[in-house]
């Protein structure tokens, strides 16, 4: 894999939707919308943005990107405004290098 | 936000042990509109401007009554003779990206104003300028715009922090 040879490193983002009343999926599209909308579709690829899925937290849309997009990717998160027509409030948990850090540390934050 | 309405809040955020302060938004079209609005400012107030008009941007940049000078999508150009005048803060609100994330020319206008701000190391607040809970957003995530946009992550970590605080400063020595 060219992740390994480049040693990209990856960044792991958990997000939480206000009002909580939306699918990971619906918030997914949104997220990857914005962020080609911002910086295109290249950028979406040479990001390595993609979604995670998660068993323990359904409720959460996990995001993964290469940690030198991590500001832009922050970016597209917080430029979400509507899901599906509805005014909403994408707001990051917590960020981490691995899924098991991230996972205790959603753990300790709720 | 009327008076009594005002005072109720900040009676809830001194319970809370939080400083609630008042924030005048004005819209300027001329000279004479931003001199009145803040001729009736209040010393308890923080006063933003949003300058329709290169006029009222070029008065707004030199009087030190105002305190931010609001970027919207019809800013006009920061060139060199508004920024020898300049005096007081830029404030970035979210609404703002957001209307340039659907219009070309409004995000055309904005990454320039940016580049500019960061160029000149300009000192510049980012804000959810929100009134629903569905507008709010995080310190964190609203650096995270700025640095999206070029700014230094350490200056746009600043615009959440170190200048609203200085604007703080300013406004509790005025009170």
């Amino acid at each position: 894999m060219s992740e390994r040879v480049l040693r990209l490193r990856r960044r792991y983002v958990a997000v939480c939707c206000y009002p909580n009343e939306r699918q990971p999926e619906q918030l997914w599209d949104a997220v990857r919308l914005v962020f080609v909308k911002l910086f295109g579709e290249l950028a979406l690829i040479e990001s390595g943005l993609r979604k995670v899925r998660s068993r323990h937290h359904k409720d959460l849309l996990i995001i993964a990107c290469y940690h030198s997009w991590l500001p832009k990717a922050l970016a597209a998160i917080t430029l979400v405004k509507s899901v599906n027509g509805m005014d909403v409030s994408l707001d990051v948990i917590t960020v981490s290098g691995t899924i098991r850090a991230l996972r205790r540390r959603i753990v300790a934050q709720r | 936000m009327e008076g009594k309405e005002y005072k109720e809040v900040a009676e809830v955020g001194v319970a809370y042990k939080m400083e609630v302060v008042r924030k005048r938004v004005v819209e300027a079209r001329s000279r004479i509109d931003v001199l009145q609005a803040l001729r009736k400012k209040k010393p308890s107030e923080i006063c933003a401007v949003t300058p329709r008009t290169r006029e009222a941007f070029l008065v707004a940049a030199r009087d030190e009554r105002v305190d931010t000078i609001i970027i919207h999508e019809e800013l006009v150009e920061l060139d060199r003779h508004i920024l020898k005048v300049l005096k007081n803060f830029l404030e970035l609100p979210l609404d703002t990206v957001f209307k340039a994330i659907d219009d070309s020319t409004v995000l055309t206008r904005l990454v320039n104003v940016l580049r500019v701000v960061a160029a000149v190391e300009l000192p510049l607040i980012i804000s959810s300028g929100a009134s629903l809970p569905e507008r709010l957003r995080s310190p964190r995530q609203l650096a995270a715009v700025l640095n999206a946009f070029g700014i230094e992550q350490v200056k746009s970590l600043d615009a959440v922090s170190n200048i609203p605080e200085q604007i703080l400063g300013r406004w509790r020595a005025v009170k």
